[in-house]
């Protein structure tokens, strides 16, 4: 494809993309949508936080598990070297 | 102050609703719809405004916020990990002069050449269909003018031979 070819292609695609957003009307009612984010942020914010407290403490207790299960592991191979060195003894 | 800073999202919101609309157009796969997007870009706008701190030009930063919001968004939605936000302000009602059907096939097609595109590579045609230059392009994505490019020689080639390939 030449090179003006490819100009005049990327110029309709930009004509296309910019046309996309004109087959809908956006209309914002400002005072109202000024109202309902300063009513709705704060709570959504609120909503978030506990989402991730949740979120936190889940992996927290799963974290508790999986590292008190490493310390047993670790305790039992500690106990059984002793037993091990104990019956050498013997 | 907070005059001051309900004065701004007005503005901005009103100059740029089409295009942060444009770019939720392209991030929407069903069932999560563009309007969903565009409620959570707008709320973004909100929380951050008080905190934009003019390093980049307003336009940048609005790119900036609709690109990650939506890329965001739609993974937390597809998680079920975020509800949609319903703000009742915000009204899409039917165009009276809408486009004709040929440029409505037309943007179809373009929006599943730009879909198989990978996500960076996807933000950067979309950036670049806003007439942006690479400077600001790299600002929003965080790469190098020159990365830029390069990648857009490239992607500019794949989306052509995409659309040609529909269109015949």
């Amino acid at each position: 494809m030449m090179e003006e070819e490819l100009k005049d292609i990327w110029g309709e695609l930009r004509d296309v993309w910019r046309s996309s957003s004109q087959s809908e009307k956006i209309e914002l009612h400002m005072s109202g949508l000024l109202a309902e984010l300063k009513s709705k942020v704060s709570r959504f914010e609120k909503d978030s936080i506990k989402k991730d407290i949740k979120t936190i403490k889940s992996s927290i207790s799963q974290f508790e598990k999986d590292s008190i299960k490493k310390d047993i592991t670790k305790i039992t191979a500690s106990i059984r070297k002793i037993i091990r060195y104990f019956k050498k003894k013997k | 102050m907070q005059n001051q800073t309900e004065q701004a999202f007005s503005e901005i919101l009103e100059e740029n609703k089409h295009k942060i609309y444009r770019i939720c157009k392209i991030y929407a796969v069903s069932p999560i719809e563009p309007q969903d997007l565009f409620q959570e870009v707008v709320i973004q706008i909100w929380k951050s405004l008080p905190t934009f701190k003019g390093n980049s030009s307003i336009n940048t930063w609005v790119y900036k916020i609709a690109i990650n919001v939506c890329y965001t968004s739609k993974a937390r939605l597809e998680k079920k990990n975020l509800n949609p936000v319903s703000l009742e302000s915000i009204k899409f009602l039917p165009a009276e002069n809408s486009p004709g059907t040929d440029l409505l096939e037309k943007y179809d097609e373009l929006k599943d050449c730009i879909s198989s595109l990978n996500t960076l590579d996807k933000s950067i045609v979309v950036l670049s269909l806003e007439d942006l230059p690479y400077k600001e392009i790299a600002v929003i994505t965080g790469m190098t003018e020159n990365h830029i490019a390069v990648k857009m020689k490239r992607i500019r080639k794949l989306l052509l031979k995409c659309i040609t390939k529909k269109l015949k």
